[in-house]
């Protein structure tokens, strides 16, 4: 099976530098892409602007997209890969440091799959990373993946 | 001579038609010969002179009214010179010394040959006449000083609106000429803004005999403009004729310009209100704005410190000396409890900004899920907690929420040490008011220091002994205030202590429970 990517949409390069070690820890070894604003996460995912001939797979498994962004923001982002049929059904796990309901409830009503807050605690932090990544690459039926008898997934332990 | 007499005899016993209509005619008249011997005579006239019948004709009138005065004596002599005599109103004293008024004409007659024969006499008593007459001018005369002297403006107009009349208090306003006031000349004293409609209005009225009331601008002596309340009324005769309109004006310019003002500060109000509504949305708005940077730029920084600080000790942790492992704990540590400061203040802020909404809300069911909670997440302890049913109060729910948080939590972490916890919350009775409480049997504090309680990081413990940031109780202080309330504490050291705090209570009916003790709403 092919191990999917993981499209990592954060500007902080601090964050960026925890999360991808939060996940290493986790033993997620899939490919991670990252772009630095919304705007480079959509060329990304459209192939356009500087990924306009880019190679790898068309879609990544899961996007890991925080919420403030430079150039285009996170909500934008996830609204535009909802409104895109080739992007629909992709899901988006929405990440911020925020604690605002605003945030969280426009995610969902744009149409996020989840929605994980950044904590100050690393410890937290990383386990939530660790079990993102173990869920949505390994556990969860995409749906872009060869289909399976049971097609509802089970959350991890 | 007794051929005299047999003439008069003559004459008397003659019942002429001339004489019987004489007698009879409703007037006071009498023919005299030049000796002015009655000739003929009527009823009245007699009455008039007070003379009886029976000795008349043939009589002198002066043998009958020997006190005749020299006047009428002349007035007789000239007439039967040929002059006619005569006076439209001629006042004199009567019989009796009262004010009579006569209207007369003594002229001659002349016989056959053109001789003067004798007198007719014509005299009517106009003496009620006069009186009325009078009188009714004498009360003209009451009115007109009325009308001058009254404190008012007054007017009167002839059917067809022009006036007739000004007071004497008009012209003293105005200071022109009676004669341009008259007819519709008052008119031109009016400001040119307000002349056409007060003209419409006084026509209007006017034309449908009714009353008008207005305010117009009306140009005094002095030049300057006043304002002027006048109300015109139409008035009948007693027959139920119109004859035109009465009214009066005054000056109420004080009165107007006091309204005016009245409402141009009312105005200014208003516009300062809203200015400063908006300003205070612009700030709130900006505050709102600031506590978003806040919550998501404050925190990056601290999750790198904290973040690198644990990877450096999970990943290279073997290679430290415990004291190096330590430092990095300190780093940490110094990060989470800034996370926390960044929290509490972020919910203190959104207390004091955020919009209050005002609910009934179930307080016992708040602190029971609370109380559970808190329970939950440390099960290795005693805790013996209760919660009074049924309590409500009017306010907003997530506010009210994390007042019972923080006091509960408070309990549940000042009770730590000890080996059962107790932990109530219910009401009590204060002096008459009913007041929430929230006990417990912990650490307590020094009432000494208590004004510190409610003070944003004062706190009364040392960080060792109980770890926390002293921002919540600023926060519920803030939220019970904002609410209208109190917040008051007491304490015994080591032995337990009493937060209690008043809220607006849900107006009538609370949800049905067991009578509370003491309370009786």
């Amino acid at each position: 099976m092919n191990p999917g990517t993981i499209l990592l949409v954060e500007d902080n390069p601090q964050d960026e530098m925890l999360i991808m070690r939060a996940l290493r820890r986790a033993k997620v070894g899939n490919p991670v892409e990252v772009a630095r604003d919304g705007q480079q996460a959509l060329d990304y995912l459209f192939k356009a602007g500087e990924f306009a001939s880019r190679s790898g797979p068309d879609l990544p498994t899961v996007v890991v997209l925080d919420i403030n962004l430079p150039r285009v923001g996170g909500l934008q982002v996830l609204e535009r890969i909802r409104a895109n049929p080739s992007t629909h059904l992709l899901p988006v796990v929405m990440l911020t440091s925020s604690d605002e309901q605003r945030d969280r409830i426009g995610s969902y009503e744009k149409g996020c799959n989840s929605f994980v807050r950044k904590p100050v605690e690393f410890g937290e932090f990383a386990e939530a990373i660790g079990r993102l990544g173990m869920y949505w690459v390994a556990t969860n039926e995409s749906p872009t993946s060869t289909p399976q008898a049971a097609s509802t997934p089970t959350p991890d332990a | 001579m007794p051929w005299i007499g047999a003439v008069a005899a003559a004459v008397e016993r003659r019942e002429t038609s001339l004489a019987l209509f004489v007698e009879h005619v409703p007037a006071a008249v009498a023919m005299f010969d030049t000796y002015m011997r009655y000739l003929l005579v009527s009823r009245r006239w007699l009455t008039q002179f007070g003379i009886e019948r029976e000795h008349v004709i043939g009589r002198s009138h002066y043998e009958l009214q020997p006190s005749t005065p020299a006047r009428w004596r002349e007035i007789y002599a000239r007439a039967l010179a040929g002059e006619i005599v005569d006076s439209e109103e001629d006042q004199l004293q009567d019989a009796q010394g009262a004010t009579q008024w006569l209207r007369w004409e003594v002229r001659p007659w002349r016989n056959g040959n053109g001789q003067v024969g004798g007198l007719l006499v014509f005299c009517e008593d106009i003496t009620g006449r006069k009186r009325a007459e009078l009188e009714l001018r004498a009360s003209a005369e009451r009115l007109r000083v009325l009308t001058d002297t009254a404190p008012v403006m007054m007017w009167m107009s002839a059917p067809d609106g022009g006036f007739v009349h000004v007071n004497q208090v008009w012209l003293d306003f105005g200071g022109r000429p009676r004669s341009a006031e008259l007819g519709m000349g008052w008119a031109d004293s009016v400001h040119p803004d307000d002349r056409d409609a007060c003209v419409a209005n006084h026509s209007a009225g006017v034309a449908a005999q009714r009353v008008v009331v207005m305010d117009y601008r009306l140009r005094r002596a002095d030049g300057q403009y006043r304002w002027i309340s006048h109300t015109g009324m139409p008035r009948f005769s007693p027959h139920g004729e119109f004859l035109g309109c009465i009214g009066s004006s005054v000056d109420i310019t004080e009165r107007k310009l006091a309204a005016d003002e009245k409402q141009r500060l009312a105005d200014e109000l208003d516009r300062r209100v809203r200015e400063r509504t908006q300003e205070l949305e612009g700030a709130n708005h900006e505050l709102e704005a600031f506590a978003y940077a806040v919550s998501h730029d404050l925190r990056a920084p601290l999750r790198a410190m904290h973040g690198f600080s644990r990877a450096l000790v999970e990943d290279y942790g073997e290679r430290f000396q415990d004291e190096a492992g330590q430092y990095l704990e300190q780093i940490q540590k110094g990060a989470q409890h800034m996370s926390e400061l960044i929290d509490g203040l972020l919910v203190l802020s959104r207390v004091t900004r955020g919009e209050l909404r005002r609910e009934p809300v179930d307080l016992s069911e708040y602190a029971r899920e609370i109380l559970e909670d808190l329970v939950r997440k440390e099960p290795d302890r005693k805790v013996a907690w209760e919660v009074e049913p049924g309590l409500t109060a009017r306010g907003d729910p997530r506010m009210l929420e994390v007042v019972l948080r923080n006091l509960l939590a408070n309990a549940m972490k000042y009770t730590a040490r000890k080996a059962e916890a107790r932990i109530r919350f219910g009401t009590e009775l204060n002096d008459g008011e009913r007041c929430f409480c929230v006990n417990d049997n912990g650490a307590g504090f020094d009432m000494a220091h208590a004004e510190k309680l409610f003070q944003p990081f004062q706190r009364l413990h040392r960080a060792d002994e109980f770890p926390g940031l002293g921002v919540g109780l600023a926060t519920v202080q803030r939220i019970v205030h904002r609410h209208g309330g109190r917040i008051w504490a007491s304490a015994t050291p080591r032995e337990g202590a009493s937060f209690r705090f008043t809220l607006p209570a849900v107006e009538r009916e609370r949800p049905p429970s067991e009578a509370q003790p003491g309370d009786d709403k």
